[in-house]
């Protein structure tokens, strides 16, 4: 099984993103970026699912260290915000995101359909 | 959940079909663990946002409100949800002068967000 890591800080968000994912793909979670970016070079995942609003580090700011790390500069990286006003979406592709999932969470598939699809385009 | 039994019952800008694709996905487990941590968490964070507006502490009523975004949402909180949404804007921009009547629409729609919750709760 492939394995995703998902950094997120809302518990909830979390359980919900693990129901959805979980049969899947085999989860890592972090709850802040500072253990994402301690504990992802080890992990070997495939692809990270990153909100935008964290505690002490916010995930532009993990993206951009992630993007200086040889071990997961390469990595498929989908920003999971409730950031979604008119023109988020191409503000964070701008920033390096590679995709963008709005919360909360409305369609579990689609979610999935991307996840696919951008470890498909990884290969 | 015996939907159309409780649909009736559940003011309009609450979508009960949240619950019903959570419990698809995960059963009633997941839908009552998620339900039950709102119940505890959704009453925290608006404490925390209006323990914020008192304090003038404005990085802590964004971060509270937007936290309730996304976990009203995930449950079909939409008005819970919007209004959220208006008071992290608020903050954001610092006007704060608009927050307390924001504030006091959010906590009247958190409570027939919590009654509907705690109906369901009994039904998943």
């Amino acid at each position: 099984m492939k394995r995703i890591a998902v950094v997120e800080d809302n518990p909830d968000n979390l359980m919900l993103v693990e129901a959805i994912l979980g049969s899947l793909y085999e989860m890592v979670s972090y709850e802040n970026g500072i253990d994402a970016l301690a504990g992802l070079p080890d992990e070997n995942v495939e692809l990270v699912l990153l909100d935008i609003s964290l505690p002490r580090m916010d995930g532009v700011a993990v993206l951009e260290s992630m993007r200086l790390d040889d071990k997961l500069k390469h990595l498929p990286v989908i920003a999971l915000t409730a950031h979604a006003m008119v023109g988020d979406r191409e503000k964070y592709m701008e920033k390096g995101f590679d995709e963008y999932f709005t919360k909360p969470i409305v369609d579990f598939n689609a979610l999935i359909e991307m996840v696919e699809r951008m470890i498909d385009q990884k290969h | 959940m015996n939907e159309q039994a409780n649909n009736s019952k559940i003011p309009a800008d609450i979508d009960p079909l949240f619950l019903t694709r959570l419990q698809e996905l995960g059963g009633s487990k997941l839908a009552s663990e998620l339900v039950g941590m709102y119940l505890t968490r959704g009453s925290q964070l608006l404490d925390t946002i209006s323990t914020g507006l008192d304090t003038n502490d404005l990085p802590a009523v964004k971060n509270a409100a937007h936290s309730l975004i996304s976990s009203a949402g995930n449950l079909g909180g939409k008005r819970v949800s919007d209004l959220a949404k208006s008071i992290e804007s608020a903050a954001i921009e610092e006007q704060i002068d608009t927050i307390p009547e924001l504030l006091s629409k959010i906590i009247s729609a958190q409570e027939a967000f919590q009654q509907y919750l705690q109906g369901a709760l009994e039904h998943l």
